[in-house]
């Protein structure tokens, strides 16, 4: 094996080099890099796509085996319209079974137009955001849902009734327990749409 | 159409199917649950805003103007 020592990786075209490695071995890329047929390996960092599921016109929506010990905290992002103006709601899931015990708190703030209210439900589901029919997003951030700890639910959702309106909420699931799967349910009618699930790096 | 989509995600494995019967009773439980929540913060609401009338008329006797009691009555 022999050991090629250089500072800079430049194409006899190019104007500027496009690595430079300083003395430390750090390298800085400038310009265009295209990793598209490579396999880059390594503890990705920061957001970490898992999975993407697409449903029209469905009751319930469940993702299994979506939560594991590769991620402690998860991002899911949702966008869906409705049949009927109804929320949005979710129950954690193990094992391909909803957890419909009464464990969900839910403190809710709604905004509609000058109206604000709010709410502490305990229930067997919790509601994320209100929701139209018309095209509808929700940011959801689950903390703890693999681990056997006490699962929490921060969520901001843009509901299309009256064009914008919105909710924030915040779930507890008050037993400790671990889950690897949740299911997303309208409280009446149907849903189309997509459900993007990310975990986040704690970092290499 | 199905009424559910299952999506195992370690596998890719998707399954559309129609609820099962404990889903179906969970279903109609969920949705008669909703339909009582709507009817208690209606109640309550019809409450809070006969209150409030009630208020502000007591109010107006004493001699506030619309705009004072804006100020007392959130």
């Amino acid at each position: 094996m022999s050991t090629l020592k250089t500072t800079n990786l430049q194409h006899p075209s190019a104007a500027s080099p496009a690595i430079v490695l300083d003395a430390d071995g750090d390298a800085t890329y400038s310009g265009v890099h295209d990793f598209s047929a490579a396999t880059v390996t390594g503890a990705p960092q920061g957001l970490v796509h898992i999975n993407t599921t697409t449903f029209s016109a469905v009751s319930s929506v469940s993702l299994n085996d979506v939560f594991t010990s590769d991620y402690e905290n998860y991002l899911m992002l949702i966008k869906w319209t409705a049949s009927a103006i109804s929320d949005i709601t979710v129950r954690m899931r193990v094992s391909g079974s909803d957890n419909s015990a009464s464990s969900y708190v839910r403190q809710r703030l709604l905004a509609y137009a000058t109206s604000v209210s709010a709410a502490r439900t305990t229930g067997t589901s919790s509601t994320l955001s209100n929701a139209g029919t018309a095209l509808n997003s929700l940011r959801a951030d689950i903390f703890n849902p693999f681990t056997s700890e006490v699962t929490g639910i921060v969520a901001a959702g843009k509901s299309s009734e009256s064009t914008a309106s919105m909710n924030h909420s915040v779930t507890t699931h008050d037993v400790a327990s671990s889950f690897d799967g949740i299911t997303v349910f309208p409280l009446s009618g149907t849903i189309t749409g997509t459900i993007r699930i990310y975990g986040y790096s704690n970092g290499a | 159409m199905a009424d559910v989509i299952e999506i195992n995600v370690a596998t890719g494995k998707r399954i559309e199917r129609d609820f099962t019967r404990e889903e179906q009773a969970q279903r109609e439980a969920d949705i008669a649950a909703a339909i009582q929540a709507q009817v208690d913060a209606d109640a309550a609401e019809a409450d809070r805003v006969a209150l409030r009338a009630s208020a502000e008329s007591k109010l107006a006797a004493l001699g506030l103007t619309v705009d004072e009691i804006a100020t007392v009555l959130p």
